[in-house]
């Protein structure tokens, strides 16, 4: 089992849910965050010297999926979030150990 | 949950989806899987209902499903969508009913759309979404009590599909476009959408719904008794043979999912009985068939939808179309007489073209030609009733052709030429070729026509793509494209466009296509009594219809010999001429991976100096001495002011003749300050790294844009064996494709290697690659990058490239020390891969042989690379034993 973390522009969360949905993926966590990274928010020179990053808006999507789809689900991704400018954000895969389904005790793929 | 607390109804639904779902792998199929899983579900409502019939006192509630359980369409993996419908509010014991009868199905790992809703809210959801509204044009009881779902329907039927029905047309309208440009068009595609492409189920679905809307309306149209019944057959046909693809895609992918992957197209081609015919693979008989069927559903949705909108009464005017090119040039009112129509035995009306009244089927059928050149000369579509006329008449029209080839098959063929050269609807062809017409004339032509190749290049079958091929060909007339120029030079365009027509004819035919479609299309034009000139030409273009792009992407074009040989082979400008226009339009009606801008300035070069070669009889505008002595002058000029004339003088001394040959000044030029730079560069790594062994691994990296896209790489470093191998492994692990190199070695030892890449995957921060790259060649040169290593890391990584069908095939090596004077010609052809480029290099290195040019095509998911080689005592490698090492060492390697 994989877990998928995406970082990314907020309108672009119904098409990823969309794409996600497409694949085969039956749940996810979506939570809102601000952070930057080379888009670097809006730098502003004042007096040649001094700028500002600001923190911007984003998305934190968060999916554990089988082996099997991992792959799929990174290419749906991409595609559904890509808009080929600076702020596309980025997808970080991480191995799980267990995933448990609390009102069952089910355990595994089937829990997820 | 494990089985054992499943309730008992559970447990038999579930024993009865297995035993369907073996049923489906083990052949059993058709449709009647479909309704057969709706059946096992409903029986599972209907005992759970009892088993939960304490919850299910008080007020009366029904069970309906909706959506395609409504339809009685189930797949393995469908999700079912279930209302529970009471009368009124909703009482307190709702919400224990519907747990106690979804959470079993949630625990089966089943997907379970459902809702608890009072009528009331179900008309006014309805009203407020078109989904929901769609959804309800499905409504099927399942369980419970019959006067409230009577009640929701007749409402339905009374007060809401009535009033809401023209809004909803336009909103099917607006979904097919967004439906067209997410999902495209599946009888076109490679990997098809089963269900929401253009041609798909959905397609289905939508004619149903019209029909159900007409039908509550009290109109008969939607009961299949009226003067369309033969098409409804045929889309019923059609939508039972794609539910069972879809059933069987469920199961073999074991999820839900409507794309038809590659990865599952053999194995649904194998559970659905089909087997290898004439030649293809069974998986080609099956695409073949599945697409033939998603395009004809598509035309069958078009050719309904307007007949549906008039029994709507929403009349024929509204009607929208996801195809403009059908309806292209309606407007286009008649300046061009109807009683010229009529002499031919045409009329016009709104409808479009049809035959006049009274003509008998004879007459008809031998009229079709004039039908189709009127349609095309005006712009105007044939109307419903005739295209159905001539898909039944096209018999006749074919022994009319066959019965008198010189005369009428000869006039019909003559018909279809004027259509192929100007056609306003921009889409006669097609419907030619839809309705058999093309095949009739040319009998030929209906073995090629459905053909189609499993692989991820060709994205039409045969018949769709000539009929592309022609479309850009008229394009390139209109002055589309690089090669627009040549056009109103060729003497006699209609024969570039017979090529076009006749150049996939030999197909499927168990290889060598060009030549087998060369003698295909000289018998057909014999036939049909063509001049020899015509029939001459038409052969030629046929049978070399892949040679300029095979030779552009895989051959040297500056090696003088193979020039005029190929110069030879043309015979004269204007067969070259259409040469490069078929070449084109071949490839982009191929498919998208079949033609780039790199492709593009190949064949553009190619075809230049052939022109120039065989116009002039010259290959270069000077002698070749000449030509270096030039070269240097002009260096000398451009860096005067750089360089002192000592050194100048010394380094234009150690310049190879090829590189002076082929490398223009200003870039030699800027060659020169590269190599400063690394001259500066070995000796600031020799002071600081102490102990001699400073100035290793130094290189020096100029990436500059190229004007037809991608990049050049200079890569400027001191001789090393293993420099052209580094490049090209250390480029492969920062995704960066070369499609050529070349390498050259300087008297001083001094290299200059060149590479023309693609862009790379961040184009927006190349720099940044580029910086990256310069690093890392220097760490592999220096023993801190293991090359091999990370390279085999990157092919196992999550997001490696899946295996098109191309990878089964081993690579192919072959070696040729004809195609050129001074090299060894060594060309494989293998599954594309991660760092393919970096093995081949590989195993030349280890046998000593110098790569001094590289090309490399794609193909779909196989790539050709040819390497042009000489062993490091500057000769060709002629020693067998030799060459049969060479092969097992890379047959080796790349299958490793």
């Amino acid at each position: 089992m994989k877990k998928i973390e995406v970082i990314t522009r907020p309108f672009k969360v119904d098409d990823i849910k969309d794409a996600l949905t497409d694949v085969g993926v039956k749940g996810m966590t979506v939570t809102e965050v601000k952070g930057f990274g080379r888009q670097r928010g809006h730098t502003e020179v004042y007096r040649g010297a001094e700028y500002q990053v600001d923190f911007l808006p984003k998305v934190k999507i968060e999916v554990v999926v089988e082996d099997a789809i991992t792959a799929d689900c990174l290419r749906a991704i991409q595609d559904a979030a890509r808009t080929g400018e600076v702020g596309d954000g980025k997808i970080f895969v991480s191995s799980v150990e267990e995933v448990i389904r609390i009102r069952t005790g089910e355990t595994g793929d089937s829990a997820i | 949950m494990s089985a054992a607390s499943l309730p008992q109804s559970a447990v038999r639904y579930g024993e009865a989806r297995n035993l369907l779902a073996d049923g489906l792998m083990a052949g059993r199929l058709g449709a009647a899987y479909a309704s057969d899983a709706s059946d096992a579900t409903d029986a599972y409502f209907t005992r759970r209902l009892e088993e939960c019939a304490d919850l299910a006192t008080g007020a009366p509630f029904a069970l309906a499903a909706v959506g395609g359980y409504g339809r009685r369409e189930l797949c393995p993996g469908s999700d079912l969508d279930v209302l529970v419908i009471y009368a009124d509010d909703l009482p307190l014991s709702a919400a224990g009913l519907a747990k106690c009868l979804f959470h079993p199905l949630w625990d089966m790992g089943l997907e379970v759309g459902h809702g608890v809703r009072s009528v009331d809210e179900c008309l006014s959801l309805a009203a407020g979404n078109f989904q929901v509204f769609a959804s309800f044009l499905d409504l099927r009881f399942l369980a419970g009590d019959r006067t409230v779902f009577a009640t929701l329907s007749r409402r339905l039927d009374e007060a809401l599909f009535p009033s809401l029905s023209g809004d909803f047309l336009a909103w099917l309208a607006e979904a097919n476009k967004a439906r067209g440009a997410r999902f495209g068009e599946a009888g076109a595609m490679l990997e098809p959408n089963l269900k929401e492409g253009l041609g798909g189920l959905r397609d289905y679905h939508q004619a149903l719904w019209l029909m159900r809307l007409a039908e509550a309306r009290g109109n008969a149209a939607g009961r299949g008794d009226s003067l369309f019944a033969e098409e409804w057959e045929e889309l019923r046909d059609h939508a039972s043979f794609l539910l069972t693809v879809r059933g069987v895609l469920h199961v073999v992918s074991r999820r839900k999912n409507d794309k038809l992957h590659f990865e599952y197209q053999e194995k649904a081609a194998e559970v659905l009985g089909y087997s290898a015919m004439d030649g293809a693979l069974a998986v080609e008989v099956f695409l073949a068939a599945l697409l033939r069927r998603m395009a004809e559903v598509k035309a069958l949705r078009e050719a309904l939808w307007p007949v549906l909108f008039a029994a709507l009464g929403a009349g024929e005017a509204g009607a929208p179309s996801p195809d403009s090119a059908s309806t292209a040039g309606q407007d286009n009112s008649s300046e061009s007489g109807d009683g010229e129509l009529a002499a031919c035995g045409l009329a016009r009306a709104s409808e479009g073209l049809s035959f006049l009244p009274g003509l008998s089927d004879d007459e008809a059928g031998a009229r079709i030609p004039e039908l189709f050149r009127a349609s095309a000369r005006l712009g105007v579509p044939l109307d419903y009733e005739t295209r159905r006329r001539v898909r039944r008449e096209v018999r006749r029209l074919a022994g009319f052709a066959a019965g008198d080839p010189l005369g009428f098959g000869k006039a019909a063929f003559e018909a279809a030429t004027a259509i192929m050269m100007r056609d306003a609807s921009d889409a006669a062809l097609d419907v030619m070729l839809e309705t058999g017409v093309l095949a009739a004339l040319v009998p030929e032509f209906a073995r090629v026509s459905d053909l189609v190749r499993f692989d991820v290049y060709h994205v039409h079958p045969v018949g769709r793509h000539t009929v592309e091929a022609i479309r850009r060909l008229r394009r390139a007339a209109a002055g589309e494209g690089p090669f627009a120029w040549v056009f109103p030079r060729l003497r006699k365009p209609e024969r570039l466009y017979w090529g076009a027509f006749f150049h996939d004819i030999g197909k499927g035919l168990g290889g060598g296509h060009a030549e087998k479609g060369a003698r295909i299309a000289e018998e057909v034009m014999r036939r049909l009594g063509f001049a020899d000139e015509d029939v001459a030409d038409v052969v030629f273009l046929v049978r070399n219809h892949l040679f300029l792009a095979e030779r552009a992407t895989s051959r040297d074009l500056t090696d003088k010999n193979a020039l005029a040989r190929w110069a030879a082979r043309m015979g004269g400008v204007d067969r070259l001429d259409m040469l490069v226009l078929l070449t084109w339009a071949d490839s982009l009606a191929t498919g998208p991976s079949a033609w780039s801008s790199w492709k593009e300035s190949l064949v553009s070069e190619l075809h230049a100096r052939l022109r120039t070669l065989i116009a002039s009889g010259r290959l270069f505008d000077e002698h070749d001495a000449s030509r270096m002595l030039w070269a240097r002058d002009k260096v000398r000029g451009l860096c005067a002011d750089a360089f002192p004339l000592e050194e100048l003088e010394a380094r234009l001394e150690n310049m190879p003749p090829r590189y002076l040959v082929n490398v223009a000044p200003e870039d030699i030029a800027a060659h020169l300050s590269m190599l400063r730079e690394l001259d500066a560069a070995i000796a600031e790594d020799k002071r600081m790294v102490p102990g001699g062994r400073g100035g290793r691994g130094v290189a020096v990296l100029d990436c500059k844009p190229a004007p037809c896209g991608g990049f050049t790489l200079t890569l400027a470093a001191m001789y090393a064996r293993r420099l052209f191998v580094t490049a090209a492994g250390v480029l492969a692990l920062h995704d960066v494709n070369i499609v050529s190199g070349e390498a050259y070695v300087f008297g001083d030892d001094a290299v200059i290697q060149r590479f023309r890449v693609d862009d790379p995957p961040d184009i927006l921060f190349a720099d940044e690659v580029w910086a990256r790259v310069r690093r890392a060649i220097k760490y592999a040169q220096t023993g801190k990058l293991s090359l091999d290593y990370r390279l085999a890391e990157k092919r196992n990584g999550t997001l490696a490239r899946r295996a098109g069908p191309g990878s089964g095939r081993g690579p192919d090596i072959a070696v040729d020390n004809a195609a050129s004077e001074l090299f060894t010609l060594i060309q494989v052809e293998a599954a594309d891969r991660i760092g393919l480029l970096y093995d081949i290099a590989h195993v030349l290195c280890d046998l000593d042989l110098e790569v001094h040019l590289v090309k490399a095509a794609t193909s779909g998911d196989r790539i050709r690379d040819v390497f042009y080689v000489r062993g490091a005592e500057g000769a060709k490698i002629e020693d067998r034993v030799r060459l049969t090492e060479l092969r097992r060492a890379l047959a080796h390697r790349l299958s490793a």
